[in-house]
Order: structure tokens, then C-alpha cells, then sequence
């Protein structure tokens, strides 16, 4: 299934985050967790019917990203649609249901997001030492680009979100 | 209008809102954000009692009616119990919390956590069910017992957040003191330093001035700091590890007692009364 409705998608991004915020620490190492709505912002846009679909898609699962944190609303948002905008232009050159692609994809965004969030909190909130910075930043790429092929695929498959 | 202009407007609106809710005043989309976690709440009490479920020996068919009546007495006194227990817990903790905060003036208010996680990975936060119908505003005071918990971040009308210890975005003035008593001068002649939140578990005491020992192990207390409403006292963590690093004045790493993960209830702190 290689096309999903927005609000279905989303549906499944709100469950994706009550995982994150409520099971995630069973999945979490060195202080970082798989960025379950992050991936579901892969596959909204590595599947979108048109560039415009895959960034509304991306940027309101940021703004749902946004309701469970602390940070600047709009934040995940915004990262998330540029990450979208990125990830839309680029989609034609890769082959979007390999492994590998998706592998990729999933933990370069989520070393991105993590050290553009870390940045963010450092600027807004307050210094957050260096060994964390890297620390969490590998941890979280390696967490989500392990889970990336799972919940990509999972989804890809999944009927519910197809029309 | 065909898809190709669409889509060319589409990132540039979606960008321009995502930067005008950053830009907004600050308390405008508090009360939603912290509202709409609540909604998290029936979903996590169910997902916990699947959980239960799932331990729990499915009995077989042919149990009889008397044994599920008593089953089901049995769970109902459990609970009643469970809640007698935690309603003396929390006469317990404010008695302690009376020892540090005498003050019959300043009220306090127990408050149930609902979420122990922030969606950023960067963030340290919880959310509780009590808000600004409680009386509960921005940058009050979170105890457990005598341990600081947090500060409110964000007060909706119903719930808010608490940004833990050990959020980046957490300081105040705090005092080591050192495991033997004998070396501790009075609270209030001791060097004061800042505590803030590193991000992961604990803290870090710094700008402690030059000679002020902050030895492994040696408790670290709240300084007095009664414009934001701070008395003194009040348990941030311990002394894990100390050094000089590059900088002029030594710092010291901070664990704090309270694990997060494991907070039920908490106390806010609300202030004197008007």
C-alpha cells in the first residue's frame, strides 16, 4: 500500500507518541529512544501522493510531536517540514522501499532532529554538556535507524491507512 | 489549480505558521498543550491495565460464581486500601514538607502525576492534574517529601507541566553540604553556587566560589531565595563527583534522589495566601 490518507496517518502519529511517552523508556538507550513520529514523518513523506500531501502530513505530525514537550511550539514542525521538503525532492533518486534507504533515511533525520533539538534547548533553555550532545545524538540515530525498516515497512503494508 | 502550484506555496505557509507559534506569546498555546495531554490519560490507564491483565492467570471455566464474587471483593478492598495508603502517604509528605516550609501562610497542593515523559528527548518534564483552577502558576514550586521535583513550566486550566531537576531549563540557587556535620557551617554562611539541570539524570552545581567544598557524597540543598519563592533547605541531590575542570571555580555533578519514572504524587507549592 503505497498511499495513505492524511488524517489516518496522523491518527497513527498520535499513537506512535503515546507510545514514545509512555513505553518509551523500555526501549530507550543511553538516554535516547527509537523517534517513533519522527519515522511516521519518513514514510508521510517517502510515500506521499505529491510534495504537497507529504508536507501538511510531516508538519502536523511535528505540531503533534510539539503538544508533548516542553520546547517551542511549532518547533518539530518546522523541522519536520523542512525535513519533508528535503526528503520529497530526493525520494525519485532512491528506492524508497529498500531496507537500506530507509535505514538511512531514519537515522540521518533523527541525528539531525536530535542535534537541531539539542540546539534549540541549549539556545531557548539552558547548556546541555557536550558527552550528552553526542552521546544521545548516536544513541537515538542508532535507535531509529534500527526501527526505521520495522515501522516504515509496517506501515507501507498497513491497509487502515490506504484508501 | 494544478498540483505543481500548490505545492509550492504549501511549505512556505506551514513554515511561516510553525514560526509564528514559535514567536507567539509564550502562554497563548499553554493551556491547549497541556489540556489536550490529559487525553493521554485514559490511554495510558488502559494500556496499564491490559498490562495487569496480561499478568494475571486467566482462571478456567469452571470456576465457580461464589470464587469470582470474592475475587472481585477481594480486588475492591485492595483498592480501597491501595488509596487509604496513598492518602496517608501524602498526610505524611506534608507534614515533612511543614518541617522545611513552617510557614502556615504558604499553601500547598497534592497533585497526581499522568505523565512521567516529555516527547523531546531533550527534555525533562511531567505532567499533573492540577492547573490554574487549583491555583497552580508559572514557576511554582514541585516537592516530593523534602526533594525539589521541578518547577512549573506551563499551567493550563486543568493540568501542567512540570520541567524536572534535571531539565536544562531548571536553575536555582543551591548550598552543598558537606556528609560531617562538623564541617558545615551554618546553612546560611556556606558559599552559595547555581544548580542547573544537565539534560539526562542529575544536575550540576557551579559557580561555587573558589574554597567552597562541595566533597563526593555531600548533600546539596536549596538556597533561600524567597523572590521566587525558594526557601532554604529543600533537597536537590547529592554531590556524585567533583572537580575544577577548566574553569576558575569548581563544579560538582548532582544525582537527585527522586527517579522521575517512579513519581505518583507530588506537591505544588502554591504561596502565600492573599
Amino acid at each position: 500500500m503505497n498511499r495513505y490518507r492524511t488524517p489516518r496517518l496522523l491518527l497513527v502519529g498520535l499513537a506512535a507518541l503515546i507510545v514514545e511517552m509512555t513505553a518509551g523508556d523500555a526501549f530507550s538507550w543511553g538516554g535516547a529512544r527509537p523517534e517513533l513520529v519522527m519515522l511516521a514523518a519518513l514514510y508521510a513523506a517517502l510515500f506521499a501522493r505529491d510534495p504537497g500531501q507529504g508536507m501538511v502530513a510531516c508538519w502536523s505530525l511535528g505540531l503533534l510531536k510539539d503538544l508533548g514537550s516542553a520546547g517551542p511550539p511549532g518547533w518539530h514542525a518546522l523541522l519536520f517540514l523542512l525535513a519533508a521538503a528535503f526528503v520529497t525532492r530526493i525520494r525519485l533518486l532512491v528506492y524508497r522501499d529498500h531496507v537500506a534507504t530507509q535505514l538511512v533515511c531514519g537515522a540521518a533525520g533523527a541525528a539531525l532532529l536530535a542535534l537541531a533539538t539539542a540546539l534549540c534547548v541549549s539556545i531557548t533553555a539552558g547548556s546541555i554538556p557536550a558527552g550528552v550532545w553526542a552521546g544521545r545524538t548516536l544513541a537515538s540515530a542508532v535507535l531509529t535507524g534500527l526501527a526505521a525498516p520495522l515501522v516504515v515497512t509496517a506501515l507501507a503494508e498497513a491497509k487502515f491507512l490506504g484508501r | 489549480m494544478p498540483p505543481r502550484n500548490r505545492g509550492s506555496w504549501t511549505p512556505l505557509a506551514l513554515a511561516a505558521a510553525a514560526v509564528v507559534l514559535m514567536a507567539g506569546p509564550k502562554g497563548c498555546p499553554q493551556g491547549a498543550r497541556t489540556t489536550l495531554a490529559l487525553a493521554l490519560v485514559p490511554l495510558r490507564v488502559s494500556a496499564l491495565a491490559t498490562a495487569h491483565f496480561a499478568d494475571r492467570v486467566v482462571p478456567s471455566a469452571s470456576a465457580a460464581d461464589l470464587e469470582k464474587d470474592r475475587d472481585f471483593w477481594r480486588t475492591k478492598a485492595a483498592e480501597l486500601h491501595e488509596r487509604a495508603t496513598w492518602l496517608e502517604r501524602q498526610a505524611q509528605q506534608l507534614q515533612r514538607i511543614r518541617e522545611v516550609i513552617a510557614d502556615p501562610g504558604v499553601r500547598l497542593l497534592p497533585a497526581s502525576v499522568v505523565l512521567n515523559a516529555d516527547a523531546s528527548a531533550w527534555r525533562r518534564t511531567i505532567t499533573i492534574t492540577r492547573g490554574t483552577v487549583h491555583g497552580v502558576a508559572r514557576d511554582q514550586l514541585v516537592l516530593c517529601d523534602k526533594h525539589v521535583v521541578g518547577r512549573v513550566a506551563e499551567a493550563g486550566p486543568w493540568s501542567s507541566r512540570v520541567l524536572l531537576v534535571c531539565d536544562p531549563a531548571f536553575k536555582c540557587g543551591a548550598v552543598a553540604v558537606p556528609r560531617r556535620p562538623s564541617d558545615a557551617g551554618a546553612l546560611g554562611e556556606r558559599e552559595t553556587g547555581i544548580f542547573e539541570g544537565d539534560a539526562g539524570q542529575g544536575g550540576v552545581l557551579k559557580w561555587l566560589a573558589g574554597e567552597a567544598a562541595a566533597e563526593e557524597g555531600a548533600l546539596v540543598v536549596t538556597a533561600s531565595d524567597p523572590a521566587r519563592g525558594v526557601p532554604r533547605g529543600l533537597i536537590l541531590g547529592r554531590v556524585a563527583g567533583a572537580a575544577r575542570g577548566r574553569g576558575a571555580t569548581p563544579r560538582a555533578d548532582v544525582a537527585p534522589f527522586v527517579n522521575p519514572r517512579a513519581l505518583e504524587a507530588v506537591v505544588v507549592v502554591l504561596g502565600e495566601e492573599r
